[in-house]
């Protein structure tokens, strides 16, 4: 450390024991030594009061900690910043560019967030149930057994499916989309009817197969 | 539901798939019949109506695939033959041929 008693002008400031030291730092004295890497916060030792304390300060560069006077401080200073500027600059950059990540991270993150608050407000309006029909009149065709309808919807619209069948409709309510349902169980059973067996392609197969188990033309 | 399907998206499916009209003589919904070598490979409905965004979410479920399948054939990215494949009615694309040594 320097020996030199003679108070320095240290970053644009000087003190001499005529010129009593502030009791809280200039600000932009704290931030120069920010900016040179070091930290810079007053001391106290609670354990061992003593008088005068008030102006030490405690300055860390790196591991090194120096806890001292604030004039004695300000004389020793200049020695104990051994971080040149290019590597301080480079530093900072590296941070400001962790910084930039850091916020676009977050801004993603957010806005994912409010895209699942959405879909999980969406789905808690889904009901989804299964009702047995009992009727298919004024249809021309009738029930041999029970058709488990399975209505799904969220208030606004409603698909009422066959689900085995691969039969279903949509409506703007839970009876319309059970009214549309009924006209769509007619309607393909109406066209497989039409068509022979060498006509039916794999899916149309198995549904002409189960509508036949639940359903058959009205006497 | 939450009207995926519109009625102009199921339009566009209908126009994708190539689907031909096949409504039972009085029925209050027209039929569309998806054909494939002369079969029938599935039927759906659309509900007559002027409204373009009237809800059609029961076509994916009569097509035998997924919302998203559905909606993708709708916005082009899907094709009739990529619908075709979904239903095993064509085979999977060959992989690109390697370069013989």
């Amino acid at each position: 450390m320097l020996e030199d008693a003679k108070p320095k002008s240290t970053f644009g400031l000087s003190f001499s024991p005529e010129q009593p030291v502030p009791e809280t730092l200039p600000r932009s004295y704290k931030a120069q030594l920010v900016h040179f890497g070091g930290r810079l916060e007053p001391y106290f030792n609670f354990n061992s009061p003593m008088t005068g304390q008030e102006n030490r300060y405690m300055l860390q560069v790196g591991q090194n900690i120096v806890v001292q006077n604030i004039n004695e401080l300000f004389r020793n200073v200049s020695g104990t910043l051994p971080i040149p500027h290019e590597q301080e600059k480079r530093r900072e950059q590296l941070w400001n560019a962790v910084a930039g990540r850091m916020e676009e991270g977050i801004q993603t993150l957010t806005r994912e967030v409010a895209a699942l608050k959405s879909e999980i407000q969406r789905l808690k309006g889904l009901r989804s149930y299964v009702v047995t029909l009992t009727s298919l009149a004024p249809l021309p065709i009738q029930m041999i057994n029970q058709i488990p309808v399975t209505i799904e919807g969220d208030g606004e619209d409603f698909t009422a499916s066959f689900v085995e069948g691969n039969i279903s409709a949509s409506g703007e309510t839970e009876a319309d989309a059970i009214a549309n349902f009924k006209e769509s169980l007619l309607s393909t059973y109406e066209v497989l009817e039409g068509l022979t067996p060498q006509q039916r392609g794999p899916l149309p197969t198995r549904q002409w197969e189960i509508l036949q188990n639940v359903v058959r033309r009205a006497d | 539901m939450a009207r995926i399907i519109t009625k102009d998206l199921a339009i566009k499916i209908r126009d994708k798939l190539v689907a031909q009209n096949i409504t039972p003589k009085g029925a209050p919904h027209d039929v569309y019949g998806v054909f494939h070598n002369n079969l029938l490979v599935a039927q759906f409905g659309i509900r007559r109506g002027s409204q373009k965004d009237l809800g059609h979410d029961h076509v994916q479920k009569e097509l035998n695939v997924s919302t998203g399948f559905a909606k993708q054939l709708a916005i082009c990215t899907r094709s009739r033959d990529d619908y075709l494949r979904e239903r095993h009615l064509l085979p999977l694309e060959e992989p690109a041929n390697l370069p013989q040594e």
